[in-house]
């Protein structure tokens, strides 16, 4: 998928809906719901793990490989954009 | 990376409906409701909870919470019902009321009861509540069945009753979160999005995930029984608190979860327990898609397959982590398939007493642990309780104070402890290396830790051979007798030691003069004489090996197997000379030459431990025969140790029975190697004259194969009382026969034996104690190691599955002039000392505790059908504990598709029939032969082995139908089967299979499984229910699990409904049924006469419609019995005709033709049948629905040949009855007040439709009867009219019933 310009907090969001199928009922997922309390499973989460990981191709770092990653939007948010920047950094274009 | 496919968006809103009380179960409820209704008596599916009250208990409160829960929570009010339709629903009742068991200090016992009694679906609440006094503080134990609730809920319970509880004893209003949804709002939603067209993509996934699965099948310390026996056991396992933290890791960093890791571990060590690559288990997943859903109580658990390939030599720990995870992803994204249509899609059936697909299940916990980990979160109390296993195992694994805790629970009546305890270790340790080492091949992995192989035996056999053995014992007893004959001119004559050598001495003279040494083989064609000692012994003492060739083999074979075996001379019998080809080898007739002028004492030394001692030709099923060659060495080891354990020495006297060619033969060297001595016996293939000859020659030592023994067993084992020691040998020994013998013969040792010729006759022995039916082969016997080593050659765990594999100073050299064969067979034993060998019998088995090992099966007997991998050999073990004498179960290709066939032998009186309810009743079902072939005999290859090419062919007696499958409708029908030829299928029969193709949207013939058409266990209520209002009575559910073909359904419904039927009704035994062909419609067709007994004229008769009904269904013939010998009607004859085949009954009811086909073909056949005794005089027509339109036509049509009709709910004003104007006829109408319901297609209803009939047919002059009653369309309520509608109808004294 190609990273467009739209914020990452957007684009986990979108991802997050999807794998917990949440706004198909109007549920407006908040930056910081827990997910594990909207039905996030150990293996909704995986999919979820592997789904971001493809979608900023990144891989999370060994620190983020944890359950708080994906507790809500906003820290899957801050791990994905700490991975890239580490990720990015060399040849970052402004 | 792989593809993560989300699971679909349920596309309906999740709304709460206050208004509505009735919905439909969910997925999940509607499998457990359906469990349930499969088992009254006891129940798997219990929830159970405790919690400590340390503070104490105040009931009020307790009262009042419980009151405040089953308010709060739909489910907790909520009753299952079963509709008339077959349909389920719950329904919430307005109140209920959860009544508190109070306990006080003996608590156990309704402890246990509230965890055990069954729960009554349609009376709520299904939950029940024990306040306990315990020891330190107060319990409450609560006890919900599954279908109201899971796991995850009681942790919601518990908050919920704590927090309702501490409000009412604070006296505030309790603080909880709303409940947006219900219970049912969720189950109606669920079944919105299992449509058909929604579940499509799913199921297909399902059948592609599953295409070809093979069924996992660990080996059971016993065997599987048609009981259901759900007691449980558990063992728990845990992982150090490191190796839990590095699993977690590992998890991680594959992109996997802790409970995927945990998964790929079981499934590593069930691969190894079982020997499969494929590994199919099953899987619970808690479902709660919506975040409404996360605050109810009930049962949100969706039940997934997961198939994981193991295979790949190099497969790593990672790599199976990675192919676990997408299991479970693709299982998570396709869970919205209920269960029961996964297993309709890949039609695994629905075994009764067994789960389908699976029964393994993995379940990791852990997912949420939020509310029981809260911080004041109640206390749990787990009382000890007995442990019920729905599975034959279970895993289920959860993080304790961070050690990784597995439990596991199995059924002790299918495992012992010891097998899973083998199990989890294995499970942990692969777990441990696994995270230590996820790179290193799994086979790696696994190998360290395993047992060792036997440690190679400490001392070489001895070498000495038997002829320096047999030369000592001429030296030492010279005038003790060696050899007695029995059979033959040399009956009776005996040979001392010393004769035997010294007629040997001069015949090696003989044979080395004539070429014979080192390295050459010596044909023998020998009569069953004592002189046959002498010249194996004479061809040792050249150093030659003897090759025994059966004389009668055609000619071609025997010149094959001489050039084959390059043969320098064949030494012959005079009598059997004549069957030699002269021109295959030089020919030595005994007694020809004449060698009194040779030497008598010892001649040199020659044969050495390398040098071939024998040949014998082992001619395997198929292919061409081949002869395995053994040396003296291998001999040597036999000789030297059999005086461990068979009685042989001095003062013994061996037989065995068998010929020359089969190399049990050989064991005769071991008496003549230790002093003892030998009986020769002719004795012919029946064992003739055996306990004679036992008796008559004092034999001590008796050597039979199996089957020998069941011969003789089915004879009088007590004939053989002079025995001391009974040697059995073969692989599967008949336990019978066995315990038969160790009973009825005191003092004998009663030994099986087994062994292949490529390991010189024995490689184990078994003396000691069994059970569960079946003998085990036992120990290896001195100088022999036995390994059970898996597919990589390395050695099983004790319990597991394994081939064997026998190694030591037996083994052959191989099979002579194949090295390629040989290299195949005969592989480097890497267990034992340098250059050692190990041979591969192909026969697979397992160590049971204390060593002995216990035969499995043929490598290559198991069978698989219908996605069962079937031990044929376990069959065959049930069949000869049941009753046969011998049996022989093989797959076949049968038209019909593959079957499982059974060849039996049972003694004369065996029942064929009644084995078969036998089996029923201890194997599952799918291990059930389809077909039981009784046999005269097991024909035997020459050596003494099934000949399974030899056994006959099946033939299915009806073409077309599919294969029985389960019950008696059985089919199969060479002579001396079970099935007659099969019953014309009947049209209960027929309408059995409409209601079911109706349920499961196509066509299923009357021979065809309905789980194996895509049928499954939820549509059983429905196809039930459909059966049920044709019965008009209750139908048991069950029924049709056991009975799964339309035609066994029916057969069952009349079984069941005319217990007197197969006793014998006098009225049902003077039923004659027919085959019968009209000229007016062609095709045959059943016809059953009943004709009175006696003598007495005949002046009554009735023409039934759809006879099989009236006859079958409706115990017509039993009635008319009745009714005659209470006098209420003359003596009455009957014919009974049905349609020739289902499909064109109404075209044929409402032919034109059909009142001239029944007066003017049908009735002839009556009248001849009943010939003097028929006086002229006219008949009734008897039908029912359509039959009675066509019974009322015959009436009015006619006239000359009919009197009158009865007409069962027919719908009679849609049809043109008759000419207005005809002969009065005496009519019987008859509806029921239900068939109200039934609308016509003139706009009346049935009851209307038969009532203006019958005030039209009054009008034009007919005499009428019109009755109405109760029961509906069906057989149950015709039954019930038909005493009084027929006696009307024969009534003589007309005139009174005028109307």
């Amino acid at each position: 998928m190609i990273v467009s310009q739209e914020p990452v907090v957007e684009i986990v969001r979108r991802i997050v809906d999807k794998q917990l199928n949440l706004s198909a009922h109007g549920y407006e997922l908040d930056a910081d719901d827990d997910l594990w309390n909207m039905g996030m499973t150990s293996l909704t989460c995986m999919g979820l793990m592997l789904t971001v990981e493809d979608t900023f191709q990144i891989e999370l770092p060994e620190e983020a490989l944890r359950e708080g990653t994906f507790r809500t939007v906003g820290t899957i948010t801050a791990a994905v954009e700490a991975a890239r920047s580490a990720h990015e950094k060399p040849e970052r274009r402004v | 990376m792989p593809r993560i496919e989300p699971r679909p968006t349920n596309p309906f809103p999740l709304l709460h409906d206050p208004a509505e009380h009735r919905f439909p179960l969910s997925a999940g409820q509607e499998r457990l409701w359906w469990l349930r209704q499969l088992d009254s008596s006891h129940d798997q599916y219990h929830i159970t909870g405790g919690w400590r009250f340390p503070a104490g208990l105040d009931l009020p409160a307790l009262t009042a919470a419980l009151t405040g829960l089953t308010r709060r929570h739909d489910i907790l009010r909520t009753r299952f019902v079963l509709r008339s339709d077959g349909t389920t629903a719950q329904e919430v009742a307005g109140e209920v009321e959860v009544p508190v068991i109070r306990a006080g200090r003996e608590w156990r016992a309704a402890v246990e009861r509230a965890a055990s009694e069954p729960f009554d679906l349609s009376r709520p609440p299904l939950l029940r509540v024990v306040a306990a006094e315990l020891e330190d503080g107060h319990g409450l134990f609560t006890a919900l069945h599954h279908i109201v609730t899971d796991r995850w809920s009681m942790d919601v319970l518990a908050r919920d009753l704590f927090e309702l509880y501490d409000a009412a004893l604070a006296g505030r209003a309790p603080s909880l979160p709303a409940l947006p949804v219900q219970y049912g709002d969720y189950a109606r939603w669920q079944r919105r999005l299992l449509t058909d067209d929604l579940l499509r993509p799913g199921l297909a996934h399902w059948e592609r995930t599953l295409a070809g699965y093979e069924r996992l099948e660990p080996p059971t310390d016993r065997p599987r029984t048609a009981r259901d026996d759900a007691t449980g056991a558990s063992l728990v396992v845990e992982l150090p608190e490191e190796d839990t933290a590095a699993m977690t890791a590992v998890a991680w960093r594959a992109r996997a979860s802790p409970g995927v890791v945990v998964t790929a571990a079981l499934v590593a060590a069930l691969s190894a327990f079982a020997g499969q690559d494929d590994v199919v288990i099953g899987a619970t997943i808690s479902d709660r898609p919506r975040p409404e859903l996360q605050d109810l109580i009930g049962f949100f658990v969706n039940t997934v397959v997961l198939r994981v390939d193991v295979s790949g030599r190099g497969t790593t720990f990672r790599e199976l982590v990675t192919r676990t995870r997408d299991a479970w992803l693709a299982a998570d994204a396709h869970q919205d398939v209920p269960f029961e249509r996964i297993v309709g899609a890949v039609r695994a059936g629905s075994e009764e007493r067994r789960n389908p697909i699976f029964d393994v299940v993995v379940n990791h916990a852990g997912d949420r642990t939020a509310l029981a980990e809260a911080p004041g979160a109640p206390e749990w109390w787990y009382p000890e309780l007995p442990v019920t296993a729905r599975f034959d195992l279970s895993l289920t694994t959860q993080t304790v104070g961070g050690r990784l805790r597995a439990t596991f629970v199995y059924r002790p009546a299918l495992f012992d402890e010891t097998t899973i305890a083998a199990l989890a270790e294995r499970y942990v340790r692969l777990l441990a290396r696994g995270t230590a080492d996820p790179d290193r091949p799994l086979r790696e992995l696994d190998l360290a830790g395993r047992p060792a192989a036997a440690p190679a035996a400490a001392d070489p056999a001895p070498r000495a051979t038997v002829v320096e053995l047999v030369e000592a014992q001429a030296a030492r007893r010279p005038r003790e007798t060696a050899v007695t004959g029995t059979a033959g001119e040399l009956a009776g004559e005996e040979l001392s030691y010393g004769e035997l050598n010294r007629l040997a001495n001069r015949l090696a003279r003989h044979l080395v003069a004539r070429g014979v040494g080192r390295g050459r083989v010596v044909a023998v064609c020998l009569e069953q004489t004592t002189d046959r000692f002498a010249v194996l012994l004479a061809i040792a003492k050249c150093g030659a090996a003897y090759f025994p060739i059966d004389p009668g083999f055609p000619p071609g074979r025997l010149r094959f197997m001489l050039a084959d075996a390059g043969t320098a001379l064949t030494i012959v019998s005079p009598s059997l000379a004549h069957r030699v080809p002269a021109d295959a080898a030089p020919l030595l007739v005994l007694g020809d030459p004449d060698l009194a002028g040779y030497d008598t004492g010892n001649p040199p030394p020659a044969a050495r431990p390398g040098d071939l001692a024998y040949l014998i030709s082992t001619s395997g099923s198929t292919g061409a025969p081949k002869s395995v060659a053994v040396p003296h060495g291998a001999l040597s080891r036999l000789v030297a140790g059999a005086p461990r354990y068979l009685d042989i020495g001095p003062g013994a006297t061996f037989m065995q029975a068998g010929p020359l060619t089969f190399d049990v033969s050989v064991l005769e060297w071991t008496p003549l190697a230790h002093g003892g001595r030998v009986v020769v016996t002719g004795t012919g293939a029946l064992l003739e004259d055996l306990e004679a000859v036992v008796r008559d020659h004092g034999v001590t030592t008796l050597k039979l194969v199996s089957p020998q023994l069941d011969l003789l067993a089915e004879r009088d084992l007590r004939k053989l009382s002079g025995l001391r020691q009974l040697v059995v040998g073969g692989d599967v020994v008949n336990p019978r026969s066995f315990l038969a013998a160790r009973e009825l013969l005191p003092g004998c040792r009663v030994t099986a034996s087994y062994g292949p010729t490529e390991c010189t006759v024995l490689a184990t022995v078994f003396d000691g104690g069994f059970r569960d039916g079946r003998v085990p082969i036992g120990h290896p016997i001195p100088y022999t190691r036995l390994y059970l080593l898996d597919r990589d050659l390395r050695p099983v765990q004790d319990g597991m599955r394994g081939e064997i594999y026998l190694a030591g100073d037996g083994l052959a050299r191989g099979y002579h002039g194949r090295p390629g064969l040989t290299a195949q067979a005969f592989l480097p034993d890497p267990y034992g000392p340098p250059g050692s060998r190990m041979y591969r019998t192909g026969d697979v088995g397992r160590r049971l505790p204390g060593g002995a090992v216990d035969f499995l099966g043929r490598a290559d007997r198991q069978v698989k059908i219908r996605g069962y991998r079937i031990e044929t050999s376990e069959v065959e073990h049930a069949l000869l504990r049941h009753g046969a004498t011998s049996a022989v179960v093989v797959r076949a290709e049968l038209d019909t598709g593959p079957a499982l066939v059974a060849y039996v032998v049972t003694d004369g009186s065996g029942d064929v029939a009644a084995l078969r309810d036998r089996l029923r009743a201890t194997l599952p079902a799918y291990m059930i032969p389809d077909h039981l072939v009784r046999i005269p005999r097991v024909p035997l290859t020459p050596n003494n082995k099934v000949d399974r090419a030899s056994l006959p062919p099946v033939v299915p007696t009806r073409p077309g139908a599919a294969a029985p499958s389960g019950e008696g409708s059985g089919t199969a029908a060479p002579p001396g089967d079970e099935g007659t030829a099969a019953p014309p299928g009947n049209g209960l029969e027929a309408n059995v299979a409409e209601a079911w193709s109706r349920v499961l949207g196509r066509p299923l013939a009357a021979g065809e499984d309905f789980f194996d058409h895509g049928g499954h266990s939820l549509l059983v209520p429905r196809a039930t229910a459909a059966v049920r209002r044709l019965l008009g009575r209750e139908v048991p559910l069950r029924l049709m699990t056991r009975h799964r073909t339309p035609a066994a359904y029916a057969a069952a419904l009349l079984a069941e409904s005319l217990p007197g039927i197969d006793a014998g009704l006098d009225a049902d035994l003077r039923l004659e049924r027919r085959t019968w062909h009209s000229r007016t419609l062609g095709g045959d067709r059943r016809v059953d006469l009943f004709v009175p007994d006696g003598a007495a004229e005949v002046t009554r008769t009735l023409v039934v419609l759809d006879g099989s009904d009236f006859a079958d269904v409706m115990r017509l013939p039993a009635v008319l019995g009745r009714l005659a010998g209470d006098r209420r009607v003359p003596e009455t004859a009957a014919v009974f005709l049905s349609p020739a085949d289902w499909s064109s009954r109404r075209r044929e009811l409402l032919d034109d033709a059909y009142p001239d086909l029944l007066a003017d073909e049908l009735l002839p056949v009556l009248r001849d049948r009943l010939g003097d005794r028929w006086r002229p005089g006219r008949a009734v027509a008897v039908g029912a629905s359509l039959g009675a339109v066509a019974a009322v036509r015959a009436a009015l049509r006619r006239p000359d040949a009919f009197e009158g009709a009865v007409a069962l709910s027919g719908p009679l004003s849609e049809h043109r009855l008759g000419p207005a104007a005809s002969a009065p006829a005496r009519l019987f109408l008859y509806a029921s007040r239900e068939e109200a319901d039934i609308m016509l297609d003139d706009g009346l209803d049935l009851v209307e439709a038969v009532k203006r009939t019958g005030e039209e047919l009054a009008a034009d002059g007919h005499v009428v009867r019109c009755e109405y009653g109760d029961g509906g369309h069906t057989y149950a309520a015709w039954e019930s009219v038909l005493p009084e509608a027929i006696s009307w109808a024969l009534r003589e004294d007309r005139a009174r019933d005028v109307r």
